[in-house]
This record gives C-alpha cells, structure tokens and sequence, in this order.
C-alpha cells in the first residue's frame, strides 16, 4: 500500500503517544488476563483514496488478518467492523468492542491529523476488555496550522545540510551523488527530475539538482540565496535552466551572474532558457561569458560533455 | 471540443482580491481569456481588475454563469473553497495551491468526483485547451492548438511535452496539469479517459513521475484506448527515498518506481519515450502506427 510515508512526518510515540490516547479517552490500563494482544492500523492509503484500516496480530512482522477500506465520505460502516473482527475471529462481545474501537480510532486519526495511526499491542479479554498498550502517529505536517500544539514535537529535519539550506531558501535541493561533477538548478520540480534522467542517462555525474519553485518571481532578493549556496559548490560544471512564462528571466540571469562575480566562480556554465524575455537574458548570460544553449538537450549534452573532458 | 476547458468556458478566481489571485487575473485577461468574476468571503462588492467580486461561488454562479474555478486562497482555507464550488455545481476546479493536508485533499477530491465535478491539484499549474480557453501557469502565447492531449502532473513538465510535441510538427488539444501533491483529485487514468472520449484527440501524451500509484492504475485504461498514447515516467535516476520536490514525488516501494511503471505502461501498449526530449517524435512514431 502506498502510504503517505515519505518526507517525514511529525512523529509522536512512546509514552506522549499512549497519553494523547489516554487523552481521548481510550482505555489504556494493562488487563489482567488479556485473551488475545492485537494490531489495529489506521493509515491514509494515497492511491485507494482512503482510510485502510488493517488488524493483525500484535508484532511488526506479523501478516495482517484482514483490511478494509475506509471512504472519506462515509467513514468506517458496520459491514467493516463486521469484516475486521471477523478477520480476527472474534464473534459476540469482544466484536463488538473492537469494532467499536476501530471506529473511535478512526475518528482520532482525523482529528489529529494522522496519516498513520499504529496501536500494538492493544489487549483484548473474552470479556470484551480492552486496553490499547502502545501507539504512534504520523502526522501530516501541512496540517500544522490546525495544530498549534505540533510545535513541541519533536521534528526529524529531513536532507543534508545543504538541502536544509536550500529548503530555507525556499527552494528544494536534492544531493545525488556526493562525488558527482555537475550541480544544475532548473525551474520546476518536473524538469529537476526530467533533467536529472537525462543528465545521468547521458553519462554525467549529479553533485546537486535544485528546484528553484516560485523563487525567480521574488526578483535577486529571493533567488540569491539559493544559487549562492549551490555556485558555492564549485562544481566542475554548472548549468541553470528554465522556461519561463513570467517576464523574470532577465532577473534570473542578472542574479546568477552577480552571484557568481560575488563568489568567483570559476566553473564552466551552461545555460537554457525559453518563454519570457528570452533574448534579453541570453545577452546578459554571454556577456558573463556562460555558455548560451538553445535547447534543453543541447545544454543538457553540453554540460555532460564539460564534465568529462 | 477538447476536454474540461473550451472556448465557452466561464471562469471565476477564488482568492481572487489576494496577491496570486489578483496577479492570476491579470493575467488571464491580458490573454483575453474569459475570466468573469472572483470570489472572497466578505469582500463582496469590491473589483479586481475590473471584475465584480463576490462573496460567495453561488452569487458568483447566480449572476455570471461561471463553469470552471482557479483556486489560489491559502491552504487552510482550500477545502471549504472547493467544497463551496462543488455545491455551487461548478465542474471544474483548479487547485493551484499547494501545501493542502492530504485528508483536506482525500475528502474534496472524493466529495468533487462524487458529485460529477472535477478537481485538478492541489498544486496544479492549471489546464489549458489552446485556441480556446487557458486558466494555467502555460503562457497562451506559446502555446499551438492541435489534436494530442497532454497530461502530466507537473507543471513545467505539461510545457516541455507541449514544446516538444510542438517540434515535431503537433499541437494540443487539451493541456492538464493534475498536480505534484501525494492525494490529488484528478489521476492520469481520469484523463486518458477524457482524452479516449474526444472528438478532437487523436492521441494522448502522459508524463508521470516516480511515487504513488497513479500511473500502474492509468495502465488498463491505456490498454481499453483506441488513441495512442506516449508515455513517460520521469525521477528515474532520483535518489531512492528522497523527495524530489514534489510533494507526491518520493519513491517508497518498488511500485511507485520508474521501473515498475514504465513496464506496466510498456505492456499495456504506451509508446514509451527515452526522455521529455523525445515526446514528440515517439508520438510521430505512435500515430504513424495507429
């Protein structure tokens, strides 16, 4: 299943997991003759398009028992309790109840926002008792502003520092290839993957792809202090390239190369740019002596080829 | 025809009097496309560029007729946003926001298909039918009308399919950006499906990236297609487990690699392109063969 489990999430485990359940009013006291020690999963499945709702024994590496999935528009209905205790072979009361604390855990998955709710082992006695021993949530970080209190958590910065760098610059910097030649910035999180394949296809070597997002709108204020940190590589090529349908590609090229007059770069670099203002940032590019390409792929082959010679 | 957007379409900005959305209309009207009002809760009466702005999608509806919405109000308010359009039977919702809580996005987008409307995003770059109406990121200008439909979830990659079908001689009916965000509202299945449904498509162009499912499930419905389709799944070479700037685009398992999607497309009988550069002369290749 895809789960929403890439950029990490906000965690919350341990014992400030099981208090938040505590919280919310479920019971999390040791039983005295627990019958069964279960799993139940809440997690936000991206391509069913839904709550899957998974029950197993307890343990990380058991199979699950039974799933089911849960429609935004509905939320969990009878004929899911109905399937997941069954899959857990439960019958009458005790059912009931894990039926009953499936739905509940549900709702708190919403409400907190969690794009994965895990409770293991929680108890279960022939009573239909239950306690839910231990837990943990994966939080959706752009629901921060619904959840002031996330502030305190404990957040696992994801990247390297130069990619934590670039993030607060505003744009995204993925590092490939710590011995790689080539640092390029494009416009564009599409083109940063397109050109990277082609780049590596290519025979080239990535050091550093970055996408510049929405930065060259903001003029030399917001872009300088993305390209200065990844100019400052020294790369043995760079290349910057974009198509740009506002009219800021003069802009752009005015900042990259006052960044680089700033460092004194020495590397080599390539550059292509199509949509606004075109001509205009290509002559102020080959005043600075950059290399002026007009296509994607013919910088794109250029660039792999300075890298090798 | 093309599809989602045509020459009749009337559209309206929701955050229209904040910056994006004022810059957005601008725009718009600069390319002479028929954008009609805008709405802001409580900003009722106030113009934009001319425009009336209501406060509600419903008076907006009411007094202008209105089929398509551009959404650019911030993300806490981007739910109830899409909501409004959808009870306010517009059909057509662009989403070009990002940073959506992914159950915000799970919820409109099942609330919108549920009630036959479409929502594209978030982080949409918008959709474009050239010739005849653009509410996108795309440039009207540089655009060629034609009769290959594009889909892509980027937007950067939506202009590099359309440039390069452009170099080889076609042009686009429809242009769409369905978003880079992890849950989005419409996938590249529901627009190969569009695409199959129109008159004026005569073949479709799908980029799609490594993360998620949504290019295994576009799969059968290449197979069930009687137009060609050229594909492409790009984050091939991306570091494995890392973000590449999408916000969908992080390679988890195995099946939301270049790799698995590629084959599964492959079988079901895309024509696969090597790279963004090679779009238009596969398709050549494809329609040559149809």
């Amino acid at each position: 299943m895809a789960l929403l489990d890439g950029p990490p999430a906000l965690r919350l485990d341990g014992g400030a997991a099981l208090a938040r359940l505590a919280a919310a009013g479920f019971p999390t006291e040791a039983l005295k003759a627990p019958a069964r020690r279960l799993a139940i999963e809440v997690a936000l499945d991206r391509d069913a398009r839904g709550h899957r709702i998974t029950v197993g024994q307890s343990g990380a590496d058991t199979a699950p028992l039974a799933q089911v999935i849960v429609d935004p528009l509905t939320g969990p209905l009878a004929h899911h309790g109905r399937r997941l205790a069954g899959g857990l072979g439960l019958t009458s009361i005790p059912a009931k109840a894990i039926s009953d604390l499936i739905g509940k855990l549900y709702t708190l998955a919403l409400a907190e926002d969690a794009i994965q709710l895990r409770v293991d082992p929680v108890e279960i006695d022939e009573s239909g008792a239950l306690a839910c021993r231990a837990a943990g949530f994966g939080l959706d970080r752009m629901a921060e502003f619904r959840h002031p209190a996330w502030r305190d958590l404990p957040i696992e910065a994801p990247g390297t520092p130069l990619e934590r760098q670039l993030l607060a610059a505003g744009a995204v910097g993925v590092e490939v290839d710590p011995d790689g030649d080539i640092a390029a910035v494009v416009s564009g999180a599409g083109l940063m993957m397109a050109s990277l394949d082609i780049l590596v296809a290519r025979g080239g070597r990535v050091r550093l792809m970055v996408d510049m997002q929405g930065l060259p709108l903001q003029g030399a204020e917001g872009l300088a202090p993305l390209i200065e940190p990844a100019a400052a590589l020294r790369p043995k090529v760079m290349f910057y390239g974009g198509r740009f349908n506002a009219p800021v590609t003069d802009g752009f090229a005015r900042t990259v190369v006052a960044v680089h007059r700033k460092l004194a770069v020495e590397s080599p670099v390539y550059t292509w740019v199509d949509g606004n203002k075109v001509p205009e940032a290509q002559a102020i590019f080959a005043e600075a002596g950059f290399i002026v390409c007009d296509t994607l792929e013919g910088a794109l082959a250029e660039v792999v080829a300075a890298a090798a010679g | 025809m093309a599809i989602l957007l045509n020459r009749d379409t009337r559209a309206i900005i929701q955050g229209m009097t904040g910056k994006v959305g004022s810059a957005m209309a601008a725009r718009f009207l600069a390319a002479r496309q028929l954008l009609v009002a805008g709405v802001t809760p409580g900003r009722g009466g106030a113009t934009v560029e001319g425009l009336p702005v209501f406060d509600s999608c419903h008076d907006a509806v009411a007094e202008c007729g209105v089929d398509c919405s551009f959404v650019t109000v911030p993300a806490p308010f981007a739910l109830d946003a899409v909501y409004e359009a959808v009870d306010a039977s517009i059909k057509v919702i662009m989403l070009y926001i990002e940073n959506v809580p992914v159950l915000d996005a799970l919820r409109m987008s099942r609330y919108a298909r549920a009630r036959g409307a479409w929502v594209l995003g978030p982080n949409s770059a918008g959709c474009a039918s050239p010739g005849l109406a653009n509410f996108s990121e795309m440039d009207e200008r540089f655009l060629t009308a034609g009769r290959i439909g594009v889909v892509a979830k980027s937007g950067a990659m939506c202009m590099e399919a359309e440039h390069y079908l452009k170099r080889a001689g076609y042009g686009a009916s429809t242009i769409l950006s369905i978003g880079g965000d992890a849950v989005l509202g419409t996938y590249h299945g529901d627009a190969l499906a569009m695409f199959e449904a129109d008159p004026d498509t005569d073949g479709v162009v799908m980029v799609g990236e490594i993360g998620g499912r949504s290019e295994l499930q576009a799969a059968p419905v290449v197979a069930g297609m009687s137009k060609p389709v050229t594909a492409l799944v790009i984050g091939r070479h991306a570091p494995h487990g890392r973000q590449m700037g999408h916000a969908g685009a992080y390679q988890g398992e195995a099946e939301e690699g270049f790799a698995v999607k590629t084959e599964a497309l492959r079988k079901a009988g895309a024509w696969i392109a090597d790279d963004i550069t090679g779009v238009g002369e596969t398709m050549r290749r494809a329609l040559g063969n149809a």
